[in-house]
Parts: structure tokens; sequence; C-alpha cells
């Protein structure tokens, strides 16, 4: 009679359990609409570049053309936007800094980044700076203990911001994702209509591919 | 009949007299309008296109950039050491960048400086003929360009507004005096060197005059006493010319009594910087 009793209470138990992970289910299912503008990441950095025209124009100049990358973060539902810092791009090099705030992400957080060119049609200057800029927002990212996620890169400029990454010591992860590897950093790029998107990570003296 | 020839003389020899110093005067006139025309001209020049005002704004985000720099290399090293070397990458980056812009701050001095330069000399070649002349009485040589001298506005501070994000920056700053308290700008003609092992780095400031309610300082006479000589491989934003001319009372020979006409300028401020 005790046996069967506690029989009867161990069934009872995974009952409840296989019915507690169907509900779970069901609701996720319910709720995914409801989630639609829910997005993989908690903050958004926005690098926006544009070309300025009217800087150092003289003879001989190295410094033109100008281009600034501009760099905000938001939630991932666009509140809390701040500015964070502009970066000044001379010929395609990093050549000044203004910081405007600092990065209020909390740690373990995902931060995905988004490019968007305001030159239009953007150019090669528009490209490194993208590209650059990718790399300082990524370290400070990283020193910030928060999660690096997705670098979305408008469709025309993904290919020329892959190559200028390449041209900073980065490569394209080509391997098995079988294969054992160490890198420090590791980017992810995917275009804004989610059709291409590419891994890179920084060469090393013992990197893989090299 | 002879007082009132005697009169008579007198009052040719007064009119006579009096049309030399009144051609002195001209002549004086006319020659240092010559000279302000030239030292404007020269002093146009040297911030052309706001060319100046651009170098310093860029010379302090380098800094800062190489600042930044500095500081998340060295918070990679306990916290997140497999970015180092990224962080490494970008610090090298960063130096290598500010020893190019220094670079480039030197050649944009004497390419300006060059410019103001041939600028005056061209007008001065174009126009000094048209100022001698020669009376009964008296003749004025063709004025010389004896000098120019290149350097800065006395007691102006750099046309650059410190950034304030970065705390510690401003502390050293402060700390080290490179900022005018009473303008709030950083101060002309200083190297503002970053400490530590980025002390190496040339961060060099000129003196500029800075928009006012972006209103752009024009470019000016002033006194010559007001002009700073250029040292230390600052860009130059002021000029003082000298130019000589000889004058004799006696029409048909030289020597005569040399003049010496002066006139400082300084260049166009600062436009608002670009956000």
């Amino acid at each position: 009679m005790i046996r069967l009793r506690s029989n009867f209470i161990s069934m009872n138990k995974q009952f409840i359990k296989i019915a507690a992970k169907v509900t779970l289910t069901f609701c996720l299912l319910c709720f995914l609409p409801a989630h639609a503008g829910w997005q993989p990441y908690d903050w958004l950095v926005t690098i926006e570049t544009e070309g300025i025209s009217g800087q150092f124009e003289y003879a001989g100049s190295t410094l033109k053309p100008v281009v600034l990358a501009r760099i905000s973060y938001a939630r991932a539902d666009g509140s809390d936007n701040t500015n964070y810092q502009t970066l000044w791009y001379c010929n395609g090099k990093p050549f000044g800094l203004e910081r405007a705030g600092s990065l209020n992400v909390n740690p373990g957080q995902g931060v995905a980044m988004q490019i968007i060119h305001k030159t239009n049609p953007p150019t090669s200057g528009d490209y490194a700076a993208a590209a650059n800029s990718i790399l300082r927002i990524y370290l400070d990212i990283r020193v910030n203990q928060s999660m690096p996620c997705a670098i979305i890169v408008p469709d025309q400029s993904f290919d020329q911001i892959i190559t200028d990454l390449t041209k900073q010591h980065f490569a394209l992860l080509n391997s098995q994702l079988e294969t054992p590897y160490q890198t420090g950093a590791t980017l992810f790029l995917q275009d804004s209509s989610n059709q291409r998107n590419q891994t890179l990570y920084q060469l090393s003296d013992t990197s893989p591919n090299q | 009949m002879i007082f009132a020839l005697a009169g008579f003389v007198m009052a040719i020899l007064f009119i006579f007299v009096g049309l030399s110093f009144g051609s002195l005067f001209f002549v004086h006139s006319q020659v240092q309008k010559f000279a302000d025309d030239i030292a404007l001209a020269g002093a146009s020049r040297l911030n052309d296109n706001d060319r100046l005002g651009q170098m310093n704004n860029l010379v302090a985000r380098c800094r800062q950039l190489v600042y930044a720099s500095r500081e998340t290399a060295g918070l990679t090293i306990n916290s997140t050491p497999d970015v180092q070397m990224l962080a490494q990458q970008l610090l090298d980056e960063s130096r290598k960048n500010a020893q190019d812009l220094e670079a480039e701050r030197l050649r944009l001095q004497s390419l300006s400086v060059g410019e103001a330069t041939a600028a005056m000399n061209t007008m001065f070649d174009g126009q000094s003929d048209h100022y001698c002349f020669t009376l009964a009485w008296l003749r004025a040589g063709e004025p010389h360009l004896m000098s120019m001298q290149f350097g800065n506005v006395l007691g102006i501070d750099s046309n650059v507004t410190p950034m304030t994000y970065i705390p510690a920056l401003v502390n050293y700053d402060q700390s080290k005096h490179l900022i005018n308290v009473t303008t709030g700008l950083y101060s002309g003609n200083i190297d503002a060197s970053l400490a530590g092992m980025d002390k190496d780095l040339h961060f060099k400031l000129s003196s500029l005059a800075a928009p006012v309610n972006n209103q752009i300082s024009p470019a000016r006479l002033m006194q010559d006493n007001m002009l700073q000589p250029g040292d230390n491989n600052q860009l130059n934003s002021a000029v003082r010319i000298q130019l000589n001319m000889q004058i004799s009372a006696d029409s048909s020979a030289f020597p005569g009594t040399y003049f010496v006409i002066s006139s400082t300028a300084a260049t166009s401020g600062a436009a608002p910087f670009v956000k």
C-alpha cells in the first residue's frame, strides 16, 4: 500500500514536471509575437560617420578628407540615448577624440553596434572610420566587462568594412567550428538585411590562419 | 614797395615750405597705408581657411586620443588581458598619428609663413614704384621692404576650449596651468605634453583669437609692441613689416633722409569648431 502510494506521488511529480514544461513552452510560443521587437542585446552603440568639408584645405595637406565618427549608445528599446564620443579621422586614420560621456553599461550586458553613414554615398574615408571605430568601441566594451554582440553594418559597405578591418590585423575566421583555436578579439559582422555575416579575429603570432 | 616785395617773397617761401611738409606728410601717410595693406595681406594669408584654428583644435583632440588609448591599454593589463594586444595596437596607432600630426603642424607652420611672405612680396613688388616722385624741391625714392617678422599677439590664448569629460586629464591640465582660468581656454604657445610614457610627444597649441559668440575676429592692424616674436616652432598668427624710403630736399640727387615705416597685423581668428 505504501509502495503504491509512493509510486503515485512519484508519477504525480513527473506529471507536474512535464505539465510545467509544456505550459512554459506554450507560454513562450504565445508570447513570441508580443516580443517581436526583442533584440539579442541589451544596448546598441551607434557609430555614425560623416565627411566634413572645408577642413585642412591647404597645399599638400595630409589631413584631408576629414570624417567624423559620432558615437552614441542607447538601450535596445531606444531609451537612454547618450552621446559617448566623437572620433576624428583624417585621410582614414584616427587623429582625434572628443569624449562626451562615459559608457554606462553594466558588466555582463550584451552590446551590439550599428554603423550608419551620413555621407551619401559613403566614401573610403567613411569605411575606414567605421572599421577603426568598431575596434575602439569593441575594446571599450571589453574593458567595461560587457559582452560585445553583433556588429550591424549597411549592406553596401559590408565588404569594404571587412577589407578595412583586415588592414588592421584582423583576419576572416574560416576554420571549422570544431577546430580549437585561441584568439583575443573576435568580431561578428552582419549586414543590415541579415543576408551575410562574417566572423573576424585578431591576428597574433599563434593565430591558426597565419 | 620793398616791404611788399619782401612780403611776397616770404609768402612764396612759406608756400614752398608748406607744400614740402604737406608733400612729406602725404607721402608718409600713403606709404604707411601701403605698409598696412602689405601687413594685412600677409596676416590674412597666415590663417587662410582657418587652417591654424583647425590645427590647434585637432592637436588638442589628438592629445585626448593618446591619453584615452593609454588609459584603456592600462586597464586591459589586469582586467582583460586577452584584448591587451588590441589595446596596444590602438595605442601605437594613436601615438604614431600624434607624431605625424606634429610633423604636419611643423609643415603647416613653414607653409603659412612662406605663403604670407610670398603674398607680401607680390603686393610690394606690384605697387612699390607708385610711391616715388620728384618735385622741384623734393624727391622721394622707391620704398624698400626691410624686414618681415612673424610671431603672435601678446596675451592671446589659443582658440581651444578644454574638453572636460576626462576628469584626470582636466586636473592634470589645471595643475600644469595649461588652462587660463579667466578665459577658460588653453593658453597660447604652449606644449601641452602629457605625463608618463607619452611625455615624448608634443602637443603644441598656438596663440589664436577664439571666436566669441560664434563671431570670427577679422584680420586687423595692431600696435607694434603687441607682437610677440615667434619661437619654439609655434604657428604664427601675426606679422610686422618695416619699409624704408629715402626723401631728399635736393630733387636732383640722393642720399637724403631715410624714413622707416612699420606696420603690424594679426591674422583672422579661429572659426567655431565643427561638432
